[in-house]
Order: C-alpha cells, then sequence, then structure tokens
C-alpha cells in the first residue's frame, strides 16, 4: 500500500491499518517505508506516534488539497 | 432583533440595519449600526444600533467617522489601468470593468501557460472582510498555490491559532465574555469571571479579531478584576482594583514558566482537569521548575513579589480568562509563550467553563470553506507552495506561503519566480506587515503583471499595480460578519447593502465575476446571496435573506463540551488534539523536531543577547500597539482621525527623554541596527525608561504619491527596523515588539 492509498480509507481504517502493522512486528521507520514515506511526511497529513502506536490528529491540516474533514 | 432591517423614512431617507466588518479596515467585529442612507443612495448618517445583543449602540471612533470615509473625495470608484513602464506614476486610466476583467484574463492565461499557475502570488492584508475571500481568489480563481501573508513569522494571529490547534485541537480560545447568549452576562448558565488578564493585549483600541474590547469595562462593573501585563501602564490596567504588570518585552514566556513553577509548587492547580484531562503534566512542571522566581524577576523586570502575588491569585481564584494578544506572536519564543499561556489556563481549569476561556471548532463554516477552495488547485502545484517543505508546522495549519520565504523567492527566483502579483487590501510597503518593507518594495518591482484591489490610492498600488479595481465600503455590498473568522464564532451578523459610490465591487463580487471567467466549476452560484444561501442552509437551517431578518444569530454554547464528546469529530470525550487531551507535551511539536515542552528564548535583538551592541543601541523598541483612530495603515486620510492621531507618536519616558533632549513633540529618529524611522516624541511615563513605544501603519497620503516619495511611505516606516526571517524553528513569531534602538532628536519628518 502507499501512503496516496492509505488516505483514501476512512480514519478509523487507516489507523487500525498501521498499528495492525505494528502489531505484526514491525518498526514505524519499517511501516513509513513500506508506504513510501517517512516519519515527517507521515506527520504532515496527520499521523503521530505516541509510546510506539500511530495515533491521528483529527484535523488534519493543509498539506493536501484534500478538504479538511472537521466530523 | 426586533426593528425591520430596512425601513423607509417620511422623508425619503431609508435607515439600514447592519453588522460592520470592513472596508474600512477592521476586524470582523460586527459593530452593530443603523446607516441612514438619502433618496440617492448617499451614506449621509451611521448610529450604533441599540437593538444589536453585543455592542447595544456602541461604536469606535472610526465607526462613527464612516460617512467620512465612505464619501471621501480620494476614494477611487471605477477601474482603472496603468501601462507597466509607468509604475509609481499617477498615470491611470479609467476603464470599464469588463476592459479590467479582460486584461487580467489575458495577462493570468498567459503566465500560466508560459510559467504555471504557481508563478503567480496572491498579497492578503489582515483583519478586513478580504481574509475570507482572497484565500479562494488565489485558489480556485488564479488557482495558484501561493497565498501570502507577509508578516514575519506570520507574527499575527497564526502564532496563537497554531498553539490552539496542536496544543487544544481548538480554534481561537476567547474570554467568555457572555456573547453567545441572548441574555448576555444574565444567562443563568454565565458565570461572571474573577479576572481577566489582559496579557499583551489592548482590546479597547483594537477590539481584536472579534472580541468587544468595552466587554471588559462591561465586567469590570460586575466585579472582574483586570490584570494587564504589558510593558506599558494602560487605561485598563489602572483603574481601581485592576493590577499592573510592567514587563519587559519579549520575555513572556519566562514570566508564564515562572508562574505555573509557583501555581505547581505551592500545589494550586486544578487537579481533577490536570488528572483527567491533560497530557504531560509532570513534564511540564518538571520544565517549569527551571524558572524559579528570582530569575524570572531578573529576566522580566518584574519585581519577585509581584510574580509570586499574581502567581498565588491565579491559583486561588476562579472562573478566570487569559486573554491572550498580539505581543504573544510578535516574538520569535511566540509558539512557546502561546503554549504556556494555554497551559496556565489549563492547569487553573479555565478551559471552556462558564467565564474561562471559550473553546471553538479549529476551523468551521465560512473558515471552513475559504481554505477547502484549495481543492482547485492542482496537488502538484499545491506539493510546490513557498515555504511548505522548510516549515511543514505552518504548512500544516496555514493554507499559505512562508511570509519571509517567499521574501527569500522573490528575491533570488529560487526555486521558482513569481510573475504575477494580485494585492488583495493589502499595503504591504506600508508599515504595518513586512519586515523589511523596502526588501519587498524592490522584489516585488520584477514581476510582470500586478493587480490591486483597494479603496484609496496606496503606497502599494501606486508602486506596483497595472489594473486597480475599486472595492465598496461595507455598507455597499451584501455580507456576514463572523468573529475570529470562523474560529470561535460568538455569533453570526449580516451586513446589509445599503448605499453606492461608483462601480466599487465587494471582494465576494469580484471573485464571483472573475472566477466564472477563470474556473466556472469553482463557482457556480449565481449571486451572492445564492453564495451565502450555500453555506448558511447545511450548516443553520436558515437563509442568507432570514438572517438579514434575524439580523445577529447567537448560536448558543455547551461549557465542557470535552466531557460531552462535542469536540472530537468521532464523538468520544476529550480534546480535539492526537492524544485527545490538552497537550502540555506538544505530540506534534515533537513530530515537527520541535521541544515538546515550552521553553524561553531570550530575545534576538536586546542587551541580553547583543551585549556587543548595547552601547549604540541602549534602548528597546516596541511597536504594532493599535490605536482609535486608524486601521493599521488605513484612515490616514479622514481629517477627524487625523485630528485625533495627527503624526506618528514614540512615546518615551521623561527620564529618557531629558538624557537625549527630547521635549513633547519634537521630531525623533528611531534607529535599531536594521534600520531607521521618525515619528513625533510624546513624553510619558507609562512607559518603561529603558523601553520606547512607537506607531506602526504611517504614510502620509497628503503628500507626493508619485516615486521616488510614494506618500512618504518610507519616512515613519517604523518596520524598517525590524529583521527578516527572525524566526522561532516552527516557521512562527518575529521580533517586532522588541529590538534593540537608539533615539534622537532631528529638525522634522525630513531633512
Amino acid at each position: 500500500m502507499t501512503i496516496d492509498e492509505l488516505l483514501e480509507l476512512d480514519d478509523d481504517a487507516q489507523i487500525e491499518y498501521l498499528n495492525g502493522q505494528l502489531d505484526e512486528g514491525k518498526s514505524v521507520d519499517e511501516i513509513c517505508a513500506d508506504l513510501s514515506t517517512n516519519r515527517m511526511d507521515m506527520a504532515r497529513v496527520g499521523f503521530f506516534v505516541v509510546k510506539n502506536r500511530f495515533m491521528l490528529k483529527p484535523t488534519r491540516g493543509y498539506a493536501r488539497t484534500k478538504p479538511t474533514k472537521l466530523g | 432583533m426586533k426593528k425591520e432591517w430596512k425601513r423607509v423614512q417620511d422623508d425619503g431617507t431609508t435607515i439600514f440595519r447592519t453588522c460592520a466588518w470592513s472596508p474600512p479596515g477592521e476586524h470582523p467585529v460586527g459593530w452593530g449600526m443603523e446607516l441612514t442612507v438619502d433618496a440617492e443612495g448617499n451614506l449621509i448618517k451611521v448610529e450604533g444600533d441599540k437593538e444589536h445583543p453585543i455592542y447595544q449602540g456602541r461604536l469606535n471612533a472610526t465607526g462613527l467617522d464612516l460617512v467620512e470615509y465612505v464619501n471621501h473625495p480620494d476614494r477611487i470608484i471605477y477601474p482603472m489601468k496603468r501601462a507597466r513602464e509607468d509604475r509609481g506614476k499617477d498615470k491611470w486610466e479609467r476603464i470599464t470593468w469588463d476592459e479590467a476583467y479582460d486584461i487580467i484574463e489575458k495577462n493570468v492565461k498567459e503566465i500560466k501557460a508560459k510559467y504555471g499557475a504557481r508563478s503567480i502570488m496572491v498579497h492578503g492584508g489582515t483583519g478586513r472582510e478580504a481574509v475570507m475571500y482572497s484565500y479562494p481568489l488565489a485558489f480556485s480563481v488564479l488557482q495558484t498555490p501561493n497565498y501570502c501573508y507577509s508578516q514575519s513569522g506570520w507574527s499575527c494571529y497564526g502564532p496563537r491559532t497554531t498553539v490552539s490547534d496542536f496544543i487544544l485541537g481548538a480554534g481561537y480560545p476567547e474570554i467568555d465574555y457572555a456573547g453567545f447568549f441572548e441574555q448576555r452576562y444574565d444567562d443563568p448558565q454565565y458565570v461572571v469571571p474573577d479576572y481577566i488578564v489582559c496579557w499583551g493585549k489592548a482590546p479597547l483600541a483594537s477590539n481584536p479579531d472579534g472580541l468587544h474590547g468595552h466587554a471588559l469595562v462591561d465586567l469590570m462593573k460586575r466585579g472582574t478584576r483586570i490584570i494587564c501585563i504589558d510593558p506599558r501602564v494602560t487605561w485598563l490596567g489602572c483603574r481601581e482594583g485592576n493590577w499592573t504588570i510592567q514587563i519587559k518585552p519579549q520575555t513572556d514566556t519566562c514570566l508564564a514558566l515562572g508562574l505555573i513553577n509557583i501555581i505547581v509548587k505551592e500545589d494550586l492547580y486544578d487537579h481533577d482537569f490536570v488528572e483527567n484531562w491533560c497530557y504531560g503534566f509532570d513534564e511540564l512542571a518538571e520544565r517549569a521548575a527551571e524558572f524559579p522566581v528570582d530569575y524570572v524577576s531578573e529576566v522580566t523586570w518584574i519585581p519577585e513579589d509581584q510574580i509570586l502575588e499574581l502567581a498565588r491569585y491565579l491559583g486561588t481564584h476562579h472562573p478566570g480568562a487569559m486573554a491572550w494578544g498580539l505581543a504573544i506572536d510578535q516574538q520569535s519564543n511566540g509558539i512557546q509563550a502561546g503554549h504556556a499561556i494555554l497551559a496556565l489556563a489549563a492547569i487553573t481549569g479555565n478551559l471552556d467553563v462558564p467565564g474561562g476561556l471559550t473553546v471553538g471548532a479549529p476551523n468551521s463554516f465560512m473558515g471552513k470553506w475559504r481554505m477547502d477552495s484549495r481543492q482547485f488547485v492542482a496537488e502538484e502545484d499545491w506539493a510546490q507552495r513557498i515555504g511548505a517543505e522548510e516549515y511543514p508546522a505552518l504548512a500544516y495549519t496555514h493554507a499559505t506561503t512562508h511570509p519571509d520565504v517567499t521574501l527569500d523567492v522573490l528575491e533570488t527566483g529560487e526555486p521558482y519566480q513569481i510573475h504575477m502579483s494580485w494585492f488583495n487590501s493589502t499595503n504591504l510597503i506600508a508599515p504595518t506587515n513586512s519586515a523589511q518593507p523596502h526588501r519587498w518594495y524592490e522584489a516585488l518591482k520584477k514581476v510582470d503583471f500586478a493587480v490591486c484591489t483597494d479603496l484609496f490610492m496606496t503606497p502599494t498600488a501606486m508602486a506596483f499595480a497595472d489594473v486597480f479595481l475599486p472595492l465598496s465600503a461595507f455598507p455597499e455590498h451584501d455580507g456576514i460578519v463572523l468573529p475570529h473568522y470562523g474560529r470561535n464564532s460568538v455569533f453570526l451578523g449580516c451586513m446589509n447593502k445599503a448605499s453606492k459610490r461608483g462601480e466599487c465591487k465587494s471582494d465576494l463580487e469580484i471573485d464571483l465575476e472573475l472566477g466564472k471567467r477563470l474556473n466556472p466549476e469553482g463557482w457556480p452560484y449565481d449571486s451572492v446571496e445564492d453564495f451565502f444561501d450555500s453555506l448558511l442552509v447545511p450548516e443553520y437551517g436558515f437563509t442568507f435573506d432570514d438572517l438579514r431578518q434575524i439580523g445577529c444569530y447567537q448560536p448558543s454554547y455547551t461549557y465542557k463540551k470535552y466531557e460531552k464528546g462535542m469536540l472530537r469529530p468521532d464523538g468520544e470525550p476529550g480534546f480535539n488534539t492526537v492524544t485527545g487531551k490538552v497537550e502540555l507535551y506538544s505530540i506534534v511539536y515533537e513530530a515537527w523536531g520541535e521541544d515538546p515542552l515550552p521553553y524561553f528564548e531570550k530575545p534576538r535583538w536586546d542587551e541580553t543577547s547583543h551585549p556587543e551592541l548595547a552601547e549604540e543601541y541602549p534602548l528597546i523598541m516596541t511597536t504594532g500597539a493599535r490605536d482609535y483612530a486608524s486601521f493599521h495603515s488605513e484612515h490616514r486620510q479622514l481629517a477627524q482621525m487625523r485630528e485625533i492621531t495627527p503624526w506618528p507618536v514614540v512615546e518615551i519616558h521623561s527620564e529618557t527623554a531629558a538624557r537625549y533632549g527630547v521635549e513633547e513633540g519634537d521630531w525623533v529618529e528611531i534607529e535599531s541596527p536594521f534600520g531607521k524611522a521618525r515619528e513625533k516624541a510624546h513624553i510619558t511615563d507609562i512607559i518603561d525608561p529603558r523601553v520606547v513605544h512607537t506607531r506602526h501603519g504611517w504614510w502620509y497620503p497628503e503628500q507626493d504619491g508619485e516615486e521616488p516619495n510614494l506618500f512618504g511611505v518610507w519616512k515613519s516606516n517604523i518596520n524598517e527596523l525590524l529583521p527578516h526571517k527572525e524566526i522561532g524553528k516552527l516557521g512562527f513569531g518575529a521580533p517586532y515588539k522588541g529590538v534593540m534602538c537608539d533615539i534622537k532628536k532631528v529638525d522634522g519628518l525630513s531633512d
């Protein structure tokens, strides 16, 4: 999966996928590499790592042109 | 509101109710006004609307001078063009709107075809209604990724809203002045705050971002104590029962951390809120412990006993609110200052409680729409937005370029050149916005094509524009005013078109008409009213016409939303942050490579950071505070406003003035390591002897407008004294309010 494909999923599915990868034993950096991205670019689209779990900033910011999801 | 919005009188005049925004320059304050218009459509009288729930008939000075502004003979009321080689000369030719749009359309298409959409830059100013419509002008009319607010470090509102988003997941936290409620202070849910801290803020003069400054006076009458932390003694700070804490400019973070340290050590914090709703309290306490009171006193110039008394007061009184001001933004350490002040509000249990700080959505209603218009920019262009790579945190919270990087790009042409500029309600070479305005001036002269929208000829328009589009003042167009631009909308006010001058159009009308030519998909609306209906109906269930009848819509407010799952899109309790808590330790800062805790960085340009320059520049200059008779660089043409404030004034303590041989009314040259400017001396002991306070936004419409004079814009250009790119690690904050300087008496405004 690429980061663009990941972002097409809904928010819960994005986090589920990422933490599922951690549960399988991959490191954060390995997961980023698999997605053809890096930690900084993950942060740009709202993914942050807290105590080795991916967490999502609900308001995703303006890194992309896709309209902001506000719930 | 009971009265009809439009009432025809027996004498042939008509009275229109409206909620004011701009132009003339003003933040989205929404003053309630009654505008009287004669049978020919001329504005002849302005009064405060006593029915308005917030303002109750009160108006500010510039509002009371609206008739002079609207009918001023210098207003430009028809579109104009000028040959490129005549830039800087008063060689304008009147044209029709169609001709103006034809010229713009042709140039935009040619420039896009040759250099790409990214080579177009829209420059926006501050505060005016244009703030809502200049983003979509860039993104969904011109389809460029580059919208620039040129203030170094985005240091007005930007740092505070960013801190709010990162730490609270919220829009702008505003003091609770019961604006949400029809019964105002008498609403049973509301509690009058014990105190309001005016931290680097002068709300009576500025009514900033939609806060009605006079609400503080209302609250004083109900028993609220106002605590002013400011380098100057203010009117509010010296009323009986209020409090003045006179601080050294640029040391706010140190004070805030020192206060947190005392409150934690003396166990005065709100344990319930900290334990349940804060993330990183222990780490914050450890950081704050590095700020003992003796050190804080030495850095901030505030006596130790005052610091202790203030901390104990904040820790033992509840509720209270922090009215944090522009001074927080205008320092390189601004992000940390804002972080520490919000942390102080959090640990004292004053977030989202009656009489505390209200917490709004990060971005809502029209605020959401204007940023979402970026979907009409090509993704590959968006990725090349200027400064986005270097300053990702700024690019995350602001759909703009990075201002300082923008100047670098304009000067060097790297990584790409800008070929077209659109100056949308910004007079950016006047000393309000950009630092080092002369550098911006030189860099911007190079562009191939430039458009300016404004109401008067300004130095910026005279210097650069090839096409001038005349804007309507707010009494001349329909609109909606919303405090905090949608980030904490206390109310929605309806702006009703009442009068007419020439062929002026509003920002929205220009967006709509030009949008239909250049990107019709982005502009499917039939009219201004249709546009507003499309935003209002899904959100509120009423139309623009309904809002006309309502006048001022107050949405009410639910306190402690974090307990009720009302702050997060997933409906879970908590705050709209990564951890779901108030992030005293910021996960987001950490990810951007910044210290996750607030820290104090000494001022970049003072005697502590540059002792080698202390003898040459022994004073500290602060600037940027608003006065009653202008809005930044606006209102300088108005006789009534110039009667109140005829000249720019530098405030100097009497001891300092005596040392320099300066007397009241003398012209003084203020010089920093970066530049100089002239203002008239006002000798006053409200300012510390080590500090001088200067006025910004000055130019002289009565002087020769052609180059090189440009209405005298370089004579009192106080922003020439400010450095370029002295910004914080995340790209925010610049030292507008604290640069070392010296003064000397001179013979006049010019040599």
